[in-house]
């Protein structure tokens, strides 16, 4: 547990040179109405006034760790990172955000930290759908079978993306397997500075997945698969086996050529939501853009893309309210004015969030766009 | 002077009448002539919507319930009407009652041709009321003020023991006026007039001799123990004279504080009960016990004590004396030969033969002189001392009838209608006694006359005189030149209060009234001395305080009613058995005999309850609050009000123009009635205060408050325990178990511990169960007014936050059948309640802007009345006859799309004139599906949307209109006036404009609106119902209810879990 | 209080009309109900979410038992409709947690009604204690 002071210095706050473009990035600065707050007046109170300043700063709790700042920084602040390691301190003094949906899924995941737990999370596999017992490929649907619980009324793809991803692999020659207790990557948790959580959540998947002797472990989830791959070596310990979001699985040469043997016919135009996780925490930008390209769909960029890509509003089921749905709804415009028919993303939060802000009894038309995940999207081309 | 309203009757239309014109802001008085409202109404609801009716009514601070009230008068003043109230007692603390019926269970008298006890409930206010019309003539007629009619209802149902403790608080000698009492009560009993009186005496002997044969059980250990010692007041009196004036004195003034010294000349207490009644009509060993028990309670007795200097005793350290030296001289008359040894004085007589000298009349001719009861005695003694030769010569005969016959059966010759001339005397020897014939004449001025008949004159042979002429008191002992006057030939002279000439000397008895009279008049007596006495030490105003009440007479009809509700009904009245004259002359056995246990039942049976309450103060004994006051008595109370309603056979007794009368009992009548009053009033609509959002307190601590419901908890819960196991918790600061927390005193304890231990909030574990305004189904009467009495319907905020949780339901009678349970189930409520938070509340808007829009829908004839009858209510008002689309609420507006454009309106009132119309409208109501049921079904205005009435087809539009005015009129202004609404907040900032609480919504309450800030939701704090939903179904948690947020929730389970 | 006490404990949620009405009737009527039955009342049964509900089992309760308004009597309407779903939503998700969704009850009672009261509660008890070993 680090002391504010060393906070600050682990993540190079006092690098900050008050240059502001952090502030001027930030979509939630962007959209503040009454107060200010952004990045740089938050590291300068940081390094000037200390922990108290953060811990009332708004921004603590509606930074949505996009990492959008840290990209611009001249001087490197780890931005995202030294929001998570505030909140950690602010968590050990019982402050947190404010939870959405009632602190259901918060309840889950805490649920899930009991090592006793033996869930049915593996209803969603369908006959036609080949797992094995064993198997050199782990699939980790994450938390997908209960967000069809939670967000059935929004219609969004949970588990009809595990069963894509499947179905995919399943075309491609793999059986992967299929963790019976698999528990919660715990990357929410880990966000919103709840550690012990995190770390329960953590140990009980190291010990489940370092047990099956696999060597890939291929998740649809960005953040799972950020979370697997870069968080638990830094604070549980490593997997020991390789991780990878489907796709960059996909786009792996001999996949891919199994994917796409011909070139497709021309498809209507969709543009492409980078996730924070997957994009600027993993530097995935090509492989999904291939892979839609080669389903013959014509890819249109938003304004801001790739490195540059807006955060689909919402961080960790914690401070959602009015400030993220404008982020949502100007992205959804954005989407919209590129003349794109669908929107397609491969984050199922992304998907969600979208969705959610779509339900608009005012401005609803302007916001009106398909969303679909990548890969439904590329289980369908099957 | 605020604008008040009379409504006569509880009928579902005048309750509904009273609720509209509170809710306009009208002062309303309720006047219900039964002591309870409601409760013999037919409602057009469902059991448990009535209830929360009435008691919608009983909370309302702007309703004044009359109860048990007649309207004496109504006349007209120029500003409206002068009305006379006459509010009869209910003899039951409306604040105290908390209606666990104990009193009923004890009451032993039903009401005839009823299954009620004279003490009873029915409906609300859930307190019980006395059957009591006046006062039964038996107990009006007792000088001892023995309450009669009480100990015959206790013995019917076989409490001697009770009844016996009735008796003796009133007369220390059961057992004498059991046997020698002259019965002013049967001469009084209204059966007399219709048989035969009930045999009140010999009852009274059944539970003398009952008591006297179970010593142990009529007092513990056989000695009667006061509940409480009373306080001393270091006065001491003395007494002189232990008779039963005396003694009954003396009783009273120990009972209260005093320190009293009975001084008597005779050998034994008692008085003339010991010396002058005989052993054949009176055993001593009764009278002896009884007198223990007087001495027991800390009498102090001197016996042969001639005391002959009062003024010396008042000097000595006593601070009064009473005198009650009874009358123990019997009269000689000074003719010839009267001097002689063989002429006996009757009291002397009597005296030596009570205490038991032997003096034997072997072959004795005995005359005894005089008439009375003392000459019966006299000859009947005499009988028994061995002589069979006994006359008793004498005008005019006033002994008892039973008496003489009695003295007749054993011998006795009776010689009427004489007048003794000399006594014979013979060689020094009585040879008889020479008497004239006398002619019986006319009673002048209370004396009978008698004219003696010339030359009649005979001699009567006997050969000793026993003078029995009459008795009067001995004067001797007073002090010199009549310090303490006497009335000439009467006794002792007196002021109204019993006190002597003398400062501070009182007299009672016959000392008092010159002669012989009862035992019961001395007793009487004996209680006005005590009483006159310490009001002298106290320093007290002598009046008597209580008012008297008008005593009972029954009709003979009315008897023969209550005489056929009898199941099995004795008729005659049973006569009291006694010993053969060959078992009784020789010896001094009682002559008469008891009734058996199974007579007394049946004799007590004969009484025809006339109270009905009988006053055997069993419901005073058995209720733990003191709620009972058999004092109270009728009052009365002049209100001026603007206007009157008043249901059609309600009691006008001269018609007054002005009135107005609604002609049907159900509610819509009522709501007509109400808009005649309100159209001609200035209306203020005042909000009700609920004193539950903020408390005005600065406390900062917890207490928990355990009721004992008087043992219905505490006998199962141990709240004993809690109480010290609480104190150990890290929640709780303070802890205090209350007997009952629902009464007036309660409330004040509570209200000083909240001050003195700064409690910033209260946990009340009673039966009590809700800390909101609701009257939800499951609410009572108590529970009310334990809320009321510390100020949560009190526009005053209270001083704590207050949370009740009910241990009485849920735990000590839910787990009754083990404590343990009991006791964790109240456990896990407290928890849960610690858990709880005060209620946030909403900030207002300010109240609408725009003039509140009503929108009469339909062709009906009604729509028009309505229209009328609205704008003469200075409502806004439109129409719209036929609906061209639908009916949605959104935004706490009715958005009706109009045949041009949508029309807005805060109200609806629908006004079809068919069937068909109705069903048309109804097809484009898109609010609740079944908005409209209740009042189809019900012919009702209210819908289930609020805001929105139906007048219904079939009735009359004119009234239907008027209602439907009056009712949305009252809902507008008690939804608008509310200073703290209840109401879920949107804290805008975490609103993301979704719209899932618009469409969850059961009434369309939130509003999503766009400004400068963003799209979000607003909520109208006077429409939400803060159920909760909306919060429930909100993605993000933007809304926060009024009750029961979610972090009050996991901490409550928290609590409970942990 | 320890877990393993907690664990005896099922949290009654009811709303404050029919629903409370009920169970009050049956302590006046001296209708015996579990005494593992914690009482807690809310304003209306549509006030439940399934957060709630996870919240009290994640505390360690034995079970969940919701009462509410007879079909169309809630006193706000639809509040019994919108918990009927949430209940069903939270079986679900209790379901996928491996929790016997039996551990969660639901009924509707009426106002007064303490036999009936008592009859479902000791019903929803039993099938709470039934399942508890299958946790």
């Amino acid at each position: 547990m680090n002391t504010f002071a060393e906070i600050v210095q682990s993540n190079q706050a006092w690098l900050c040179l008050d240059c502001g473009k952090c502030s001027s990035v930030c979509p939630i600065t962007l959209h503040l109405v009454d107060g200010y707050t952004s990045p740089r007046l938050l590291v300068e109170g940081a390094v000037n006034s200390g922990e108290d300043r953060v811990l009332e700063d708004p921004l603590l709790w509606s930074c949505l760790t996009c990492q959008r700042c840290t990209e611009i920084c001249p001087s490197g602040v780890q931005f995202s990172e030294f929001i998570h390691d505030a909140r950690q301190l602010a968590w050990e003094k019982g402050q947190s955000g404010d939870c959405t949906h009632s602190g259901t899924i918060q309840s889950w995941m805490r649920m899930m930290t009991d090592p006793a737990l033996e869930q049915n999370r593996l209803d969603w596999i369908d006959d036609d759908l080949r797992i094995a017992p064993e198997s050199e490929v782990i699939y980790f649907p994450g938390c997908l079978p209960y967000y069809d619980t939670v967000f059935g009324d929004l219609d969004v793809e949970g588990t009809e993306i595990a069963r894509a991803a499947v179905k995919i692999l399943n075309h491609l020659g793999i059986e992967p397997m299929v963790l019976e207790n698999e528990r919660c990557c715990g990357h929410d948790p880990y966000w919103q500075g709840d550690m012990d959580t995190f770390r329960k959540l953590a140990e009980l998947n190291l010990e489940a997945i370092s047990q099956t002797g696999a060597k890939r472990l291929v998740t649809t989830c960005p953040e799972c698969a950020y979370t697997l791959k870069s968080t638990y070596p830094e604070q549980v310990g490593s997997l020991g086996l390789e991780v990878l979001h489907i796709t960059e699985l996909l786009a792996e040469d001999d996949k891919f050529q199994k994917l796409f043997p011909t070139n497709s016919p021309e498809l209507y135009p969709v543009t492409y939501q980078d996730p924070c996780r997957l994009g600027r925490f993993m530097g995935i930008y090509q492989q999904p853009r291939d892979l839609i390209q080669n389903l013959g769909y014509q890819l249109v960029e938003m304004d801001h893309y790739a490195h540059t890509s807006t955060c689909c509003g919402t961080s960790c089921w914690t401070t959602c309210g009015q400030l993220n749905k404008k982020v949502q709804s100007e992205r959804l415009m954005e989407a919209r004015s590129t003349g794109a028919e669908k929107l397609i993303t491969s984050c199922v939060k992304c998907q969600i969030h979208y969705k959610c802000a779509q339900r608009d009894p005012i401005s609803g038309s302007e916001i009106q766009i398909d969303i679909q995940d990548l890969t439904t999207l590329i289980a369908e081309k099957i | 002077m605020d604008n008040q309203v009379l409504v006569i009757g509880c009928t579902h239309a005048g309750l509904q009448a009273a609720q509209d014109l509170a809710n306009v802001g009208l002062r309303v008085n309720l006047v219900e002539s039964s002591p309870f409202i409601g409760s013999d109404q037919n409602f057009n609801l469902p059991e448990y919507l009535i209830n929360t009716l009435l008691l919608e009514v009983l909370k309302d601070p702007r309703i004044k319930v009359w109860t048990n009230t007649d309207i004496n008068q109504i006349s007209r003043t120029n500003s409206g009407y002068q009305i006379q109230l006459q509010q009869h007692p209910r003899y039951i603390d409306l604040s105290r009652c908390t209606a666990c019926g104990d009193c009923v269970d004890v009451c032993p008298v039903t009401i005839p041709g009823t299954d009620l006890k004279a003490i009873h409930f029915g409906g609300q206010p859930d307190c019980a009321v006395i059957e009591k019309e006046g006062i039964s003539p038996c107990t009006n007629a007792c000088p001892a003020g023995i309450h009669v009619q009480g100990y015959v209802a206790l013995i019917n149902q076989g409490r001697f023991k009770e009844a016996y403790h009735l008796i003796y608080d009133a007369l220390p000698f059961p057992s004498v006026c059991g046997r020698v009492c002259n019965h002013y009560c049967e001469q009084a009993c209204n059966r007399s007039r219709l048989d035969d009186p009930v045999n009140l005496m010999a009852l009274k002997r059944y539970v003398a001799d009952w008591a006297y044969n179970h010593q142990d059980e009529v007092w513990e250990g056989g000695k009667r123990v006061p509940d409480h010692q009373p306080q001393a007041s270091g006065n001491k009196i003395a007494v002189i004279g232990a008779g039963p004036a005396g003694l009954t004195a003396a009783r009273d003034l120990v009972r209260r504080g005093h320190l009293v010294t009975v001084f008597d000349n005779h050998t034994s207490a008692g008085g003339m009960m010991r010396v002058g009644i005989p052993p054949h009509r009176l055993p001593y060993q009764q009278l002896d016990w009884e007198i223990e028990q007087i001495l027991s309670e800390g009498v102090d007795l001197r016996l042969n004590t001639w005391v002959d200097d009062i003024p010396a005793l008042l000097e000595n350290g006593f601070d009064a004396v009473l005198i009650a030296t009874g009358a123990h001289l019997a009269m000689k008359v000074p003719i010839e030969g009267a001097d002689h040894p063989d002429n006996w004085l009757s009291l002397e007589f009597l005296r030596k033969a009570c205490l038991g000298e032997k003096i034997n009349l072997k072959g004795r001719k005995v005359i005894v002189l005089g008439g009375g009861d003392v000459a019966m005695d006299a000859a009947r003694v005499a009988v028994r001392l061995g002589t069979s030769d006994v006359k008793v010569v004498c005008r005019g005969m006033r002994a008892s009838f039973t008496e003489v016959s009695e003295a007749e059966e054993e011998g006795v010759e009776i010689i009427r209608g004489r007048v003794f001339q000399r006594i014979i005397i013979e060689s020094g020897n009585i040879n008889g006694v020479e008497c004239l014939e006398a002619e019986i004449g006319e009673v002048v001025d209370g004396k009978r006359q008698f004219k003696e008949l010339k030359d009649t004159e005979h001699l009567i042979e006997g050969d000793l005189v026993i003078w029995a002429l009459g008795q009067r008191p001995d004067f001797s002992f007073l002090p010199p030149d009549n310090q303490i006057s006497v009335q000439t030939n009467k006794g002792i002279e007196s002021n109204n209060q019993l006190m002597t000439t003398m400062d501070g000397v009182f007299t009672a008895g016959d000392v008092h009234r010159g002669t012989t009279f009862f035992v019961v008049d001395a007793v009487g007596d004996g209680h006005r001395a005590a009483n006159s006495i310490h009001n002298f030490l106290t320093g007290q105003p002598g009046a008597d305080l209580v008012q008297s009440r008008q005593e009972i007479t029954l009709s003979l009809s009315e008897m023969q009613s209550r005489l056929k509700t009898r199941k099995s009904a004795r008729l005659e009245r049973l006569a009291i058995p006694s010993l053969d004259v060959e078992d009784r002359v020789n010896n001094f056995k009682e002559v008469d005999l008891g009734l058996v246990e199974k007579d007394a039942l049946l004799e007590s049976g004969r009484c025809l309850a006339c109270g009905p309450c009988s006053e055997c103060m069993a419901c005073v004994e058995v209720c733990e609050t003191g709620a009972i006051n058999f004092d109270q008595i009728i009052s009365s109370s002049i209100i001026e009000v603007k206007a009157v309603i008043s249901g059609q056979n309600a009691l006008l007794r001269e018609d007054i123009e002005g009135l107005i009368l609604y002609t049907s009992s159900d509610p819509m009548a009522g709501s007509a009635a109400a808009f005649e009053v309100i159209k001609g009033l200035e209306t203020a609509p005042a909000a009700l205060g609920i004193g539950l959002r903020h408390t005005s307190g600065t406390g900062t601590k917890t207490g928990l408050i355990l009721c004992q419901c008087g043992g219905e908890i505490s006998n199962i819960v141990n709240t004993a325990a809690l109480c010290n196991e609480a104190l150990a918790w890290p929640e709780i600061d303070y802890t205090h178990e209350l007997a009952y927390s629902c009464t007036a005193e309660a409330a004040e304890e509570l209200k000083q511990i909240i001050k003195e231990q700064h409690l910033g909030k209260m946990v009340l574990a009673a039966c009590s169960c809700c800390s909101l305004d609701q009257v939800c189904y499951s609410c009572t009467y108590q529970r009310l007014r334990c809320k009321d009495n510390l100020g949560i319907f009190d526009s005053l905020k209270p001083l704590a936050e207050l949370e009740f949780i009910n241990i009485r339901e849920q735990c000590a009678w839910a787990h009754r059948q083990s404590k343990k349970k009991a006791t964790d189930a109240a456990r896990n409520l407290i928890r849960a309640a610690l858990g709880r938070k005060p209620v946030i509340p909403a900030d207002l808007p300010e109240k609408p802007s725009h003039p509140i829009k009503v929108l009469v829908v339909g062709k009906g004839a009604s729509a028009g009345a309505c229209l009328k009858s609205l704008a003469s209510l200075g409502l806004a008002a439109e129409s719209l006859e036929v609906l061209s689309g639908d009916v949605v609420r959104s935004g706490a507006k009715f958005r009706v799309q109009g045949l041009v454009n949508e029309i807005q309106a805060d109200c609806l009132i629908l006004a079809p004139g068919s069937g068909a119309e109705l069903d048309h409208i109804s097809g484009f109501l898109k609010l609740n599906n079944q908005s409209l049921l209740i009042s189809r079904e019900r012919l009702e205005l209210d819908t289930l949307d609020f805001g929105m009435v139906l007048c219904p087809l079939g009735l009359d539009p004119d009234i239907s209109g008027k209602a439907a005015a009056a009712r949305i009129f009252a809902w507008v202004s008690r939804t608008f006036s509310q200073e703290q609404p209840l109401s879920a907040v949107v804290d805008w900032q975490r609103c993301r404009g979704c719209g899932t609480c618009q469409d969850i919504c059961g009434y369309g309450i939130p509003e999503i609106i766009q400004d400068e800030r963003g799209t979000y939701a607003v909520i109208n704090p006077f429409l939400c119902q803060d159920c909760g939903i909306c919060t429930a179904h909100c993605p993000s948690g933007a809304i926060a209810p009024a009750t029961h947020t979610s972090s009050e929730l996991n901490e409550m389970m928290e609590m409970i879990l942990n | 209080m320890n877990k393993v006490a907690a664990k005896q404990k099922i949290i009654l949620f009811t709303c404050n009309w029919h629903a409370f009405s009920s169970l009050e009737a049956a302590g006046k009527n001296n209708l015996v109900y579990s005494p593992a039955l914690v009482p807690i009342r809310i304003s209306c049964l549509g006030r439940i979410t399934s957060g709630i509900i996870l919240k009290a089992f994640e505390g360690g309760a034995a079970g969940v038992c919701l009462i509410g308004c007879p079909e169309g009597e809630c006193r706000y309407q639809n509040g019994n409709q919108e918990a009927r779903e949430v209940f069903e939503e939270s079986r679900t998700l209790l379901r996928l947690l491996g929790y016997n969704e039996n551990l969660l009850q639901y009924h509707l009672v009426s106002a007064g009604d303490g036999e009936s009261f008592q009859e479902n509660i000791d019903q929803l008890v039993k099938n709470i204690q039934d399942n508890r070993k299958t946790r």
